[in-house]
Formats: structure tokens, C-alpha cells, sequence
């Protein structure tokens, strides 16, 4: 059991990858600092940032580690090597969380009561409820129930915790037996859908659960989805999405749902961004690669 | 106190309608909670409505409650500052102790935020629930007639508390158990394209689970070889 004393307590790695955001990242490791159940290790992933990012991880928290990683993988990149540094370095729950993340003082010992009490055997993954400044939950993090599994959706309630189908990277502990069986993020993936492809992968196995308890606020400066008028990154959650339909994370009818979401978002983001040449350029350039399978 | 297949029953709040165990499956039995005025019949519901009980308590064939199902099930009546439930649905486990997916509710009807709280509480918004550990307030009958066998055969009870929760709460409640000695219902599932297509006519359904019903119902057809699970309260039961 998780917890019970010192000597028998599993370690926990913290894996927060960051760019170019200092000051958010100054605060998401003061709330780290400030777990009523210590972390054993914060890895800091520096994607290349140029602000200063990496002097103020050495002089403002010495007790992390910093992996300071030569060019810009993207989050994607960021979360495959800090969870393989992890994984190497025998941590049993690998935490992780985007540099824009804020975790209360009971957030990880939260998530670690509920592995303590998840039905039949500790679970891969678990998940915090997400927030936005608001307190209501983060669009860009809401939960996925697993409705069709009625069992073990009955015996997670059962439990008070809520069975998920895929999870997002902003406070979500893996367990390391995850990458064991499953791999690592694929860093290919560069930005968005990392995350959902990595856990819809895992839990098409194995259960994964929200904890309802455990909290933890995604920092965004305005709780948006997917579809939000920022350019580049819709061509990497368009691309992204048609990479992960192609894969085998998601059972078939579950892709006929995701790509109905797909299609959803990208009504969305027309109608936020305009019919115009510019959205059309981006969104026939991500349907080329993602059909083709091109990545950076 | 009486009691109702071993379950403790609290005042004069409930009666309970369940099959009949043994010989027709199609009889049902209602016990109220004075056991001298048990009755049998196909109107059993309608005897049960009678009563006046504010609760009905559905079961399934060859359940048996656990001392404390039923006070779980009016518990969560009223859940703290949640909305109050017209329907609550109970865990129902088999012999070995897991649970049985086809006596299960469906999960669903609510907001995220409202499902992500109430799983805190240990309880979950559904949008239908088989006959097989089910509290059901009695306007609902009132409100929504009786199951339509004739129209939907095994499904009446899914597609009646789908109608039913359309416009009221209902909880499942997994705190409450009942165990199921082996009865051998089917999925509660549609059996023709008639009876879809009245489903998708009938308003009851948001467009993405008329989806669903008919992929289930084109797996049913093409893969008819795989055995349909297996489950208490769909089997018997017939409207009144």
C-alpha cells in the first residue's frame, strides 16, 4: 500500500516541462515545494528556453534537477524524456504537469489515496479534476468517463473515483509499470494530443481513474479548448488528431467518435477564426501531413 | 420494521415488485411491506401503485438485497445539497462478487463538473437503468405510464427510465447491493429496427445515443453468434 511508512513509501517523480515560461514556472514549483506529502524529486525539462528559465531553477530550487535539453521537442519530446529519466531512475509514479500548472497542498497526496483504494489493484494512471482560475473544470482537461464500461465504471464509483478513458498531462501520475508495457510519449507528436494518445494507449488495457479530490488548476490565460485562434498549434491538434485516429490507441468505435470531435473542432475554429485563406492554408496542410503521416 | 427478502424495509415507504422467482419468468410478485398482502399477476405494478407508497422498489429475478440495499437507496434520495433523485439504481453483484454490467444503469445525463463532483460522493448521474435494483418514486408512474413491452420488448425498462430521466435525476447508487443468483436475463438490448426507429421518433434520446443504440443493434445483427450477456431484470418483465 502506498504511503504506510518511510521506509516502505514509493517514490515520486514530479516531471514538469517547461519553455520560455519563468515566472508560471516559478510558481507551479513553489506549489511542488509545498506538498503535504513531499515529493521524492522534481525534474524540471528545459525545452531550450531563452528567458532565464534554467538560472532560476538553479538559484531558486536547488533541490530539483534540471534537464536541460538542447533544442525545442515540444511537449511531447519534453514528456518522453523526463519520463525515460525517471523511469531509468526507478520512481514508482512519475507526476506530471505542463509548467502552466498549479497544485494545491493535498494534490499528490490525494491522487495517492486514491491508488490506495482503486478496485482491483493499483491503477496505471490517475488523474486530478482540472480547474480553470474560475474553479470550473478546464475545458481543454475535461475528463472522458468510460460509460461503456458499465462494470468497472460502477466498481470505480463504488470507490469514489471516476473511470477515464484518456487523460491529459497537467497533474496525471503514470505508473512506471505504464512504460514497461506500453512505451513513452511519442515525441513525434511535437505538440497536443501527446498526452491522449500516450493514456488512450495505456488504458485501452488497464483502468485509469479521476480522483475527485485531488486538484489541480491548468494556468491558461482563458479557459479555452481546443479550437482557440493561436495559429500554428490548431495545425498540431488537426495533424495530431489524424496521426492518433491512424494509430491503434483507440478502438474503432471510439475513433468514429473522436474523429466526429474532430470535425466539431474544426467547425469551431472556422467559425472563431473565419473562412479565410489563411485557415484553409492550415488546415489543408494538417490533414496533408496527418494523412500522410509527416512530422517535424 | 418488516422486511422484504431479508432487507430491512424503514416505515411504510416501500413496496417492492420483483419476478417471481421460480417457474414463469414472465410473472412478477409484489411484496408490500406487510408480508400478509403479498399478491402475484401481471398487474402487480399497477397493485404496487396502489399501495399509495411514495418509493417502488424494482428487482430483478433471483436477486437477493443485502440488509442495508434499500436504506442505501432512499439515503441518497435527497444527497446533501445535490438535486433530489426520482430514481436510484443499485449495485448488483454476482456470486463471486463482481458486478454484472447488463443489471447496471447507464452513466451519463448531467454536466461534467456534476459527474466529476458526484463521484466524489460516490455516486453517478444516469440516464437509464434496468429493472434489476431500482428505487423509483412513484409520479414517475404517475407522469410516464407504465413500460411499453409491447412496443419495446426486453428494452421497456431502459427506454421508460430513459423517459423518466429526461426531465427528473436519478443516482446510481453502488453503496447498495444486491446479489444475483445466476439469473440469466439478456442485455437489456433493442431487438428490431422497428422498435429503434420508434426510439429515434420518440424525442427520449439526444441524436449520439440513437447512434449508439443502432451500432449495438448492427452488432447484434451481424454478430449473432456471440452469446448476448447475461443479467437479472430484464427477463419477466412484462407491463401491467
Amino acid at each position: 500500500m502506498v504511503g504506510i511508512a518511510d521506509g516502505e513509501r514509493e517514490r515520486v517523480c514530479a516531471v514538469v516541462v517547461t519553455r520560455d515560461r519563468r515566472e508560471l514556472l516559478h510558481e507551479c514549483l513553489l506549489a511542488l515545494r509545498a506538498q503535504e506529502r513531499p515529493v521524492e524529486q522534481v525534474l524540471v525539462v528545459d525545452n531550450a528556453s531563452s528567458d532565464g528559465t534554467a538560472g532560476m531553477v538553479r538559484s531558486s530550487f536547488p533541490e530539483a534537477r534540471l534537464l536541460s535539453l538542447g533544442e525545442n521537442l515540444g511537449g511531447a519530446g519534453g514528456f518522453h524524456r523526463g519520463m525515460a529519466w525517471a523511469h531509468a531512475r526507478g520512481y514508482e509514479w512519475l507526476w506530471l504537469m505542463d509548467d502552466d500548472t498549479l497544485v494545491r497542498q493535498d494534490t499528490l497526496a490525494a491522487l495517492l489515496a486514491g491508488a490506495d483504494r482503486a478496485p482491483g489493484g493499483v491503477p496505471l494512471v490517475l488523474t486530478s479534476q482540472v480547474r480553470w482560475k474560475d474553479e470550473s473544470l478546464h475545458p481543454m482537461n475535461a475528463p472522458v468517463p468510460r460509460w461503456r464500461a458499465r462494470a468497472r465504471l460502477a466498481e470505480g464509483i463504488a470507490a469514489g473515483l471516476l473511470l477515464v478513458r484518456y487523460a491529459t498531462f497537467v497533474s496525471t501520475m503514470v505508473r512506471r509499470e505504464a512504460i514497461d508495457r506500453f512505451g513513452l510519449p511519442l515525441v513525434h507528436y511535437f505538440l497536443w494530443s501527446d498526452d491522449v494518445e500516450f493514456t488512450a494507449r495505456v488504458l485501452r488495457h488497464a483502468p485509469g481513474y479521476l480522483v475527485p479530490e485531488s486538484v489541480a488548476y491548468h494556468w491558461t490565460a482563458a479557459p479555452h479548448a481546443a479550437a482557440t485562434p493561436s495559429g500554428d498549434r490548431f495545425y498540431y491538434h488537426v495533424r495530431n488528431s489524424l496521426l492518433l485516429l491512424r494509430g491503434s490507441s483507440l478502438s474503432p468505435i471510439e475513433r468514429q467518435d473522436y474523429a466526429r470531435y474532430l470535425a466539431r473542432s474544426i467547425r469551431q475554429y472556422l467559425h472563431v477564426n473565419g473562412c479565410n485563406r489563411s485557415s484553409a492554408l492550415l488546415l489543408s496542410r494538417a490533414i496533408r501531413d496527418g494523412l500522410r503521416g509527416e512530422t517535424r | 420494521m418488516s422486511t422484504i427478502g431479508g432487507t430491512a424495509v424503514r416505515g411504510s415507504d416501500v413496496v417492492a415488485a420483483m419476478p417471481f422467482a421460480a417457474g414463469s419468468r414472465d410473472e412478477v410478485l409484489a411484496q408490500s411491506q406487510r408480508p400478509a398482502e403479498a399478491f402475484t399477476g401481471t398487474d402487480a405494478l399497477a397493485r404496487a401503485l396502489a399501495s399509495q407508497a411514495p418509493w417502488i422498489w424494482l428487482l430483478g429475478d433471483r436477486v437477493r438485497p443485502r440488509p442495508d440495499a434499500l436504506e442505501q437507496l432512499l439515503d441518497q434520495a435527497r444527497p446533501g445539497d445535490e438535486r433530489p433523485a426520482s430514481l436510484l439504481a443499485g449495485m448488483v453483484l454476482d456470486a463471486a462478487g463482481a458486478a454484472v454490467a447488463p443489471a447496471l444503469p447507464a452513466g451519463g445525463g448531467r454536466e461534467l463538473a456534476d459527474v466529476v463532483r458526484l463521484a466524489g460522493r460516490s455516486l453517478l448521474p444516469i440516464r437509464h437503468a434496468p429493472f434489476a435494483n431500482c428505487l423509483v418514486a412513484r409520479e414517475c408512474f404517475i407522469g410516464e405510464g407504465f413500460p411499453q413491452r409491447s412496443r419495446y420488448g426486453r428494452y421497456a425498462p431502459v427506454e421508460w427510465t430513459a423517459r423518466v430521466l429526461r426531465t427528473r435525476d436519478g443516482y446510481f447508487v453502488p453503496a447498495s447491493v444486491v446479489v444475483s443468483d445466476g439469473g440469466t436475463g439478456r442485455r437489456d438490448g433493442l431487438t428490431s429496427i422497428p422498435a429503434l426507429a420508434r426510439m429515434a421518433r420518440s424525442g427520449t434520446w439526444t441524436r449520439g445515443e440513437t447512434l449508439a443504440a443502432a451500432r449495438a443493434l448492427a452488432g447484434q445483427v451481424i454478430g449473432g453468434a456471440r452469446a448476448p450477456a447475461r443479467g437479472p431484470g430484464a427477463a419477466g418483465w412484462r407491463a401491467a
